[in-house]
C-alpha cells in the first residue's frame, strides 16, 4: 500500500488518532446518519447503530496508532462499508440463517475494498491477540505489562526485583509463548492467508 | 531450541546483537522459512503489545470522548424523530395552551432578567454513564445519586471513580459539578481548570460549569471572562451568550 497516493480524507484518520473532538464531531455529522439509516432498514435500531459506529471508530483509531493507517480512498465509502460489513456479520452471528449480502448493489471501487479488508484483517488480528494474551500465565502478563509501560528494561528489572538479564530473558520467552500460541491457532492461519 | 530463537529475536529487535551475530541471524532467517514465519509473528506480537500499553491512556481518552459525542448525537437524533411524530397530532386548542405556557415562561424569564443566579442553571439532564458490560457498581451508585440530586453521595462516588479511572474526564467533570453543589468551590474550580486545558469533548463543558461555579460564588467578573472563551461552535455558546448579557 505504501506507494499509493494518500487521499485528502486522511485528515479524518489523523483527527481520530489525535482524538480531535472537532473531527470526531464532523464524522458524526457527515457520515454517521447514513450508517444509522442502513442499520435501521436492516433489522437494527439506533442503539445497535451507536455500538457499531463506536467499534469501527475505535478500530480505525487503533490501526492509525499502531500501523500509521494511510487512507487511499474517500473516508465516506471506507467508513460506510466497514460499518455495513460489521453489522451484517453481527446479524449473521445472532441469527442462524445466512444473511445474503448483495454487494453488487453498492458500487465500491477496488481501493475501498482493499482498505476495508486491510482494516478488517487488522481488527481480527487484534481480537485474536487480545484473546491469546488473556490466556497467558499471570507472571508473564505482569512482566509484559511492566515491560511495555516502563520501557527501560533496567527499570523493569528493578521494579520486579530481578536481574536485568533475567527480565530480558523472561520477556522474550513470554512473547515466545504468545508466538507459539498464535502459530498453533487455526484462526491465525486463516488471518495470515488473507494477507 | 525454540527458547533460544525467542531470545535471539528479542536481541535482534532491541539491537543488541554483535555485528557477527547479526549477519548470522539474518542468514538463518533467509534460509529457514519456519524461523522467518515465527520471527514475523514475534514481531507482530511485540508491535501489538507496544500499542496496547503505550497508547492505553490515549485510547481510554478517545473512547470517553467518542461516547460523549456519540450520545449527544444519538439523543439529538431521537429528539427529532420524536418531535416529528408529535407535530402531526397537534390540535388548535393545544396550541392555545402551549402559547399561554410560553407566555408564562416569558414573563418569569423577564422577571429574572436582571439578576441571573446559579439556581437558574443547575437543572441537570439525567446522566447515564455505565457502558454495556460495565461491571463497576460505583458507576451505578454515582449515577443514581447524581440523578436524585443527592450530591453528597454523588461527590463521594465520583471522587473514587476519578481516582480509579484517572484518564476519564467525564468522572472528573461530574465530581466537580457535585463539589459546586456542595459549595467546595476551590476544589471544583481546580478540576474544571484542569479539564479545560485538555483537548477533549469536555473542554468547554468544563469552562461553562466553571463559569457557573463563579456565578454561585457571586464572582461575576470572573464568570463573564470564562463565558467569553466559549467558542461559537460549542453547544454551550448560546447559553453562555445569554448569561453574559444578563451579567452586563
Amino acid at each position: 500500500m505504501g506507494d499509493k497516493k494518500v487521499h485528502a480524507d486522511q485528515k479524518y484518520i489523523d483527527g481520530l488518532a489525535q482524538n480531535n473532538s472537532f473531527i470526531v464531531q464532523t464524522i458524526y455529522d457527515l457520515f454517521v446518519p447514513k450508517v444509522i439509516n442502513y442499520i435501521r432498514q436492516n433489522s437494527g435500531d439506533s442503539d445497535r447503530a451507536q455500538d457499531v459506529v463506536q467499534e469501527v471508530l475505535v478500530t480505525i483509531f487503533n490501526q492509525a496508532k499502531e500501523k500509521g493507517l494511510q487512507l487511499t480512498c474517500p473516508f465516506d465509502a471506507y467508513f460506510f462499508l466497514l460499518c455495513k460489513r460489521r453489522w451484517l456479520n453481527e446479524l449473521k452471528k445472532s441469527s442462524n440463517k445466512e444473511v445474503t449480502i448483495n454487494e453488487e448493489t453498492v458500487s465500491t471501487g477496488e481501493p475501498v475494498q482493499e482498505m476495508v479488508s486491510e482494516t478488517e484483517i487488522f481488527d481480527e488480528k487484534q481480537t485474536l491477540f487480545d484473546e491469546l494474551f488473556t490466556q497467558l500465565g499471570k507472571a508473564c502478563k505482569e512482566l509484559l505489562a511492566k515491560t511495555f509501560q516502563i520501557k527501560s528494561m533496567e527499570e523493569v528489572a528493578k521494579a520486579l526485583g530481578v536481574s536485568y538479564a533475567y527480565a530480558r530473558k523472561k520477556k522474550s520467552l513470554c512473547i515466545g509463548q504468545l508466538t507459539k500460541m498464535a502459530q498453533e491457532s487455526p484462526k491465525y492461519a486463516k488471518i495470515k492467508s488473507q494477507y | 531450541m525454540e527458547e533460544q530463537n525467542y531470545i535471539e529475536f528479542e536481541a535482534y529487535l532491541s539491537e543488541s546483537l554483535t555485528p557477527e551475530e547479526l549477519t548470522a541471524f539474518e542468514q538463518r532467517l533467509a534460509q529457514d522459512a519456519e524461523l522467518k514465519s515465527s520471527f514475523e509473528t514475534y514481531k507482530e506480537f511485540t508491535s501489538f503489545l507496544e500499542n496496547k500499553y503505550e497508547n492505553e491512556a490515549a485510547r481510554n481518552d478517545f473512547k470517553a470522548n467518542l461516547k460523549h459525542i456519540s450520545e449527544k448525537h444519538f439523543s439529538k437524533e431521537a429528539d427529532t424523530t420524536h418531535s416529528e411524530t408529535k407535530v402531526v397530532r397537534f390540535k388548535a386548542w393545544q396550541f392555545a395552551i402551549a402559547a399561554s405556557v410560553l407566555l408564562l415562561i416569558g414573563v418569569s424569564l423577564f422577571q429574572q432578567f436582571s439578576t441571573p443566579s446559579f439556581s437558574d442553571y443547575n437543572q441537570y439532564d439525567s446522566i447515564s454513564l455505565a457502558l454495556r458490560g460495565d461491571q463497576d457498581e460505583l458507576i451505578q451508585k454515582a449515577e443514581t445519586a447524581f440523578n436524585a440530586r443527592d450530591f453528597k453521595n454523588a461527590e463521594l462516588n465520583f471522587e473514587r471513580l476519578a481516582e480509579n479511572y484517572p484518564t476519564n474526564l467525564e468522572y472528573q467533570l461530574y465530581h466537580a459539578i457535585s463539589l459546586v453543589e456542595l459549595d467546595f468551590f476551590d476544589e471544583a474550580d481546580a478540576i474544571f481548570g484542569k479539564i479545560a486545558e485538555t483537548n477533549s469533548a469536555f473542554k468547554y463543558e468544563a469552562v461553562w460549569r466553571h463559569a457557573l461555579s463563579k456565578l454561585k460564588q457571586e464572582k461575576n467578573e470572573v464568570c463573564a471572562a470564562l463565558l467569553e472563551t466559549i467558542p461559537q461552535q460549542d453547544q454551550n455558546y448560546e447559553n453562555a451568550q445569554k448569561l453574559l448579557k444578563k451579567l452586563n
